[in-house]
Parts: structure tokens; C-alpha cells; sequence
């Protein structure tokens, strides 16, 4: 979409070895990101959406192989060997976590936890790298961030460990940030806060963000750009606005239905999509989706739907769908 | 963490008068004394031991004189060896017994400890395959039959080794310590393992790996500690269970142990023995107990707070 994306990620595949044989979580998935855009991916559990972070971030299961290219900063991520992508991982690409109660050490203070990566990839002395620390945990608003500083996870609340994880995560000044379901592990009342926290601090220092999630209202709040995953492809592809406005895949339609809504908070169902929903599993000849889809045609069952570009509906909107496909 | 240590000294210290209550009136049950086993003497003579032991109380007052001994200090006289205190016993063979089973101990941590991490790092690889054998084998075949084992390869094949005695210094610590060691070699190295396999699938090592401060970083610093708190848990009974249990390996390598007179203590009713051997034995158990716990408070700061 811009001329010379941050990110640019082309035919991603992500394969596991299981013992029933191979399981394929994300395929083909093509994405770009600009500096400092905010785009959201989301889709139900099992869809791959986690598992292209964790691809993107060199940090799949060991029994998980990774195809594709992801161009970032001109350096193709799924090539790198250990201590390149080391060195990247530091300093331009960070990635937050979905359980904070779990992905902070217990046995580190925290600001040592925090001060660490300076220390590593840009030298800081021990005294220098806490007092960025205490900097940093200060402006994501932990009270008394020095003495906090000196404390254990365990001492911290949810919230307030997500929290550690951003400062942690945002400490490097990293290009990109990678999000991954990062307050589906808190409580309601917090979520919000620590999402626009987030995102404040992104934007101050320029970072783009891919935040995964599958809550629609985090994405219609946050994002610029929404990709929706199912089966491990992007059904479709637009921007946060339009997608809400006029949803051009039926997969999407059916989300949104099952989506509460003030204005119709008198009917007495929400939507649903029928069947349950593919996780896995080999691959498919036609579209993922074909079992669920209550408009599907022949065709759907037999050949892969091509992103098709829409123009008509506006710049950068795609979708993956037979219906979706262009007049001659 | 003072309070804490004196708090768990005094729940040592009343666990322990239990456990020495509990004996005393225990062996006092066991049919038979410590003159029964002797040839035929005389009534009158066997008055006489007793009374000199004062077996011929009525057993409170014994247990009074007893305790009221142990506050001096005093574990009074053996009925078997005479002309030794209980005290003297212990002093000339806990060295033996403290040495092997500290030796022991270092051995079996470290290379259990060892062999458990590579194992860990290189799953269904050489290391782990041979740690996996020899961890079968140190559980599997007991002291009695590896020991001689031993004994007949290295000391009577080879005769690089002594096969038993305490003459040859550092030669004759060699085969004991081993021995010792092999059953705890193997569990150490499976429990290590295990614990490591768990904690590099915990979400703050993958968090560590996020931060791009490398492989060497990443294990030494944010994956061992966590991985080595149950090795630490095992270690503490372990310990006191090493230093303790060479009986066999005192007797196999015929070492002037403590060992071999806690045995000897029971079957001739030597009582005084019986009680400063438990004593021993008890108060070791607890302080290594402490220590443990100790340990691990200063390595996990979670426990910091439950104490």
C-alpha cells in the first residue's frame, strides 16, 4: 500500500508437526505495514492470528516451520539465523505478550527486568540502564515507579504487569510492536486504559503496532487497518472504518452480526455463524470458510478464492471471497 | 529472615523432643535389656550392672535422668562398649561418615545437575540417552551390589583402589563416594531434567528470548534458578538422608562410621547409643530441613512473603 513499507510480509505459512500429521496454522498470508500505522488482526481462536507474531518474531514451537518472506526494515525476518534476529528482536521489533501474570520472570526485580535489554544491546551501564527503567515504568503510570522499580512481579497486579510488559516492550524505541491479545487477561475496567496506553506511547515514538485480538470494539478504537483471519487466511483486508461500515466477506458479515450493539440492544438474540469454527488441519482446496457460509456458491468448495482487490468500495480494501470477484 | 530461621529452630527444636520422648519410651517396649543377651551371671551381678546403669528405676525417672543429662550435654555411658561415653562414639565416627556423605552430596549434586541440563537442552541426544541409563542404573541395582561391583573391578582387577579401610586417603574416599553418590546421580539428573524441560516452556523464558539478549543470557539467567528450585527442595532430606543412610556403604567398605553402630546400637539394646545416634540423626534431618528452606526463600522471592 505505501511505497516503501516498514513491514512486508509475503506468503507466510505456518506448518506444525503433530503426531496425527501436519496441521497448518497460517497460510499464505500476505501483509504490509507503514511507519507508525496501527493494524489490527483479528479472527476467533485457532485462526493462526497469534501464530504470525510469534512466526514474525522467530519464537514459533519447536515442532512449527515457517515459510514465506516478512520484509522488514529490508531484512527478511524468516531467514535470519539466531543472532540476527537477536539483534533486531532488542532493538526495532518488541512484542507484547497475552498472559502478563505468567510472561514476567519471578525470580528478577523488575526494573532489572526492564533494564536488561539496555544493557544488552546498548551498553548502558547497570546505573544508567535502572534510572531508563524507572524512566520508562514512570510513563506508564506505575505509582512510585523507583521503589517499584526494586520490586518483584509477583507484588504488581495484572494491569500493572501489562503494563511493565509495554515499558518493557517500548523501552528500545523498537520500529514495530508486535501485540499479541494483550488485555485478554485483565480485567474489563483496565482494558481499555492499558490498550490506549499502548497505543499513546506508540505514537510518541512513532512505533507501528499489529495488535491481534478478536474483540472488534479494541480494533474499532485502535486500529487503522484491520485484517480478518480465518483458517489461517485473510478473508478480508480494509480500513478499521470501512470494514465496520460495509463488511465485504460473509465471514466478516457474520462477526459483525454476532458483535452486541447499543442501537439494537432490543433484539432479543445476538447473531451467530453456524458450524464450529476450522482450526488446523490440512490443507484445503477451496475456501475455509465454505462449511459455515450461508451464501456460498459451487466453486467455493473446490477452488481457493483468490484477495481480490475492491475497488470499488474504496483504497485497500481486499477480500478473499468468489463473490468479491470483479467485473470483467 | 532471622525471625524466620529462630521461628523454624524452635518448631526443630520441639519436633526433635518428640522424636527423642517417642524412642526412649519405644526401645524401653522392645522386649529384652542391655545385659539379656549376655552369658549366664548371677542374679546378684546382674543387680548389680543394672543398678550401675540405673536400668533398675522405674523407667520416668530414667527418662528424667536422661533429659536432665541431655541439658549438660552428657548422652551417658554406652552399655555395650564400656568405658566409652555415648559422646566419645559419635565424635570418633561422624567425621567419617560427615566426610563420605559431604562428598557424596557435592558429587551427586554436580554431575547430577549437569547431566540433567544437557539433558534437557539436547532431548533423545547422546547425553541424554547415556544420563537416561545411568540414571536407571543408579535407581535400579542397590548399594550392596554395585559396591562390590566396584570392588572387584577397581580394587582387586585393576588395583588402582583400595577395596575398603580408610588407609589410603584420598584413594580410599574414591569408591565409597561413588557408590554413594550413583543412586542420587541418577535421581538429581532426572528431577533436573524434568524441571528444565518445564521451565523453557514457561512464558518468561519465551519473554527473555523476546528481548533479544541472547541463547547463553536467556538460560543463565532467566531459566535456571527456576529450574533448579525443586533440585534444591530434593537436595535438603537428600543430604541428611546421604550422611545417615551409609550404613551399608560403611559396612561394604568396612569405614569406621557412625553408620555401622546405629545397627549394632539397636540389636543390643544399647540404649544411651540408640537415643544420641537418634538424636544425631533427627537434628541433622531438621537443620538440613532449615537450610533448605532457607535456600530457597533466598532464591524465590515468592516465598519471601509467605513466611
Amino acid at each position: 500500500m505505501t511505497a516503501d513499507p516498514l513491514l512486508s510480509v509475503r506468503d507466510l505459512t505456518v506448518r506444525f508437526r503433530m503426531p496425527e500429521g501436519q496441521s497448518v496454522a497460517v497460510d499464505g498470508v500476505s501483509l504490509d505495514l507503514a511507519a507508525g500505522e496501527v493494524l489490527g488482526i483479528v479472527g476467533e481462536s485457532g485462526s493462526g492470528k497469534s501464530q504470525i507474531l510469534y512466526a514474525l518474531m522467530g519464537l514459533l514451537a519447536s515442532n512449527g516451520a515457517v515459510g514465506g518472506q516478512a520484509l522488514f526494515q529490508d531484512q527478511d525476518l524468516l531467514a535470519m539465523t539466531p543472532r540476527q534476529i537477536d539483534r533486531v528482536r532488542g532493538q526495532s521489533l518488541s512484542m507484547i505478550f497475552q498472559d502478563p501474570m505468567t510472561s514476567l520472570n519471578p525470580y528478577i526485580r523488575v526494573g532489572d527486568q526492564l533494564a536488561e535489554g539496555l544493557m544488552v544491546h546498548q551498553g548502558l551501564t547497570k546505573r544508567a540502564a535502572r534510572a531508563e527503567a524507572v524512566r520508562m515504568l514512570d510513563r506508564v503510570r506505575i505509582p512510585d515507579a523507583a521503589n517499584r522499580a526494586r520490586r518483584y512481579p509477583h507484588e504488581f497486579s495484572g494491569g500493572m504487569r501489562q503494563r511493565v510488559m509495554i515499558a518493557m516492550a517500548l523501552l528500545a524505541k523498537p520500529r514495530l510492536l508486535l501485540a499479541d491479545e494483550p488485555t485478554t487477561a485483565l480485567d474489563v475496567t483496565i482494558q481499555a486504559q492499558v490498550l490506549d496506553l499502548m497505543a499513546e506511547l506508540a505514537r510518541e515514538t512513532g512505533t507501528a503496532i499489529i495488535l491481534v485480538t478478536h474483540d472488534l470494539g479494541v480494533v474499532a478504537r485502535l486500529c487503522d487497518r484491520v485484517a480478518v483471519l480465518y483458517g489461517g487466511r485473510i478473508m478480508e483486508e480494509a480500513p478499521a472504518d470501512l470494514l465496520f461500515d460495509a463488511p465485504a466477506h460473509p465471514y466478516t458479515r457474520g462477526l459483525l452480526a454476532a458483535m452486541p450493539r447499543l442501537e439494537a440492544a432490543l433484539t432479543p438474540r445476538l447473531g451467530t455463524i453456524p458450524g464450529t469454527p476450522r482450526s488446523g488441519g490440512g490443507d484445503v482446496a477451496g475456501c475455509p470458510f465454505v462449511d459455515r457460509c450461508e451464501v456460498r456458491l459451487a466453486v467455493c468448495a473446490t477452488t481457493r478464492p483468490p484477495l481480490y482487490e475492491l475497488r470499488a468500495l474504496g483504497l485497500g480494501r481486499r477480500s478473499a471471497c468468489h463473490l468479491s470477484e470483479p467485473a470483467p | 529472615m532471622l525471625r524466620f530461621i529462630l521461628k523454624r529452630l524452635w518448631n526443630g527444636g520441639l519436633t526433635l523432643a518428640a522424636l527423642v520422648t517417642l524412642t526412649f519410651f519405644v526401645m524401653r517396649l522392645a522386649p529384652g535389656g542391655p545385659f539379656s543377651k549376655n552369658r549366664k551371671i548371677s542374679p546378684d551381678v546382674q543387680a548389680n550392672i543394672e543398678a550401675a546403669f540405673h536400668l533398675d528405676e522405674p523407667v520416668w525417672k530414667q527418662f528424667g535422668r536422661f533429659v536432665w543429662g541431655l541439658l549438660h550435654l552428657d548422652l551417658g555411658p554406652s552399655t555395650r562398649f564400656r568405658d566409652y561415653s555415648v559422646g566419645d562414639i559419635i565424635a570418633s565416627g561422624l567425621p567419617y561418615s560427615l566426610t563420605i556423605g559431604f562428598w557424596a552430596v557435592v558429587v551427586a549434586s554436580v554431575v547430577g545437575v549437569a547431566l540433567g541440563i544437557a539433558g534437557a537442552l539436547r532431548r533423545n541426544g547422546v547425553t541424554d540417552y547415556v544420563a537416561g541409563i545411568v540414571g536407571v542404573i543408579g535407581i535400579a541395582i542397590p548399594i550392596f551390589v554395585i559396591g562390590p561391583i566396584l570392588q572387584v573391578i577397581f580394587a582387586l582387577k585393576l588395583g588402582w583402589l583400595p577395596v575398603g579401610g580408610w588407609d589410603a586417603g584420598l584413594r580410599s574416599l574414591i569408591l565409597p563416594v561413588l557408590v554413594l553418590a550413583l543412586p542420587n546421580i541418577a535421581y538429581i539428573s532426572r528431577l533436573t531434567r524434568t524441571s528444565m524441560i518445564e521451565t523453557l516452556r514457561e512464558n518468561y523464558v519465551r519473554t527473555a528470548r523476546a528481548k533479544g539478549i541472547g541463547w547463553r543470557r536467556t538460560l543463565w539467567k532467566h531459566t535456571l534458578k527456576g529450574a533448579l528450585l525443586p533440585v534444591v527442595a530434593y537436595l535438603g532430606p537428600a543430604t541428611a538422608a546421604i550422611i545417615t543412610g551409609s550404613i551399608l556403604i560403611e559396612t561394604v567398605f568396612a569405614l569406621p562410621g557412625i553408620g555401622r553402630h546405629f545397627v549394632d546400637a539397636a540389636l543390643n539394646r544399647d540404649y544411651p547409643l540408640v537415643m544420641g545416634i537418634t538424636l544425631l540423626y533427627g537434628g541433622l534431618l531438621i537443620l538440613f530441613n532449615i537450610g533448605t528452606d532457607v535456600v530457597r526463600a533466598w532464591m524465590d522471592p515468592r516465598l519471601r512473603n509467605a513466611q
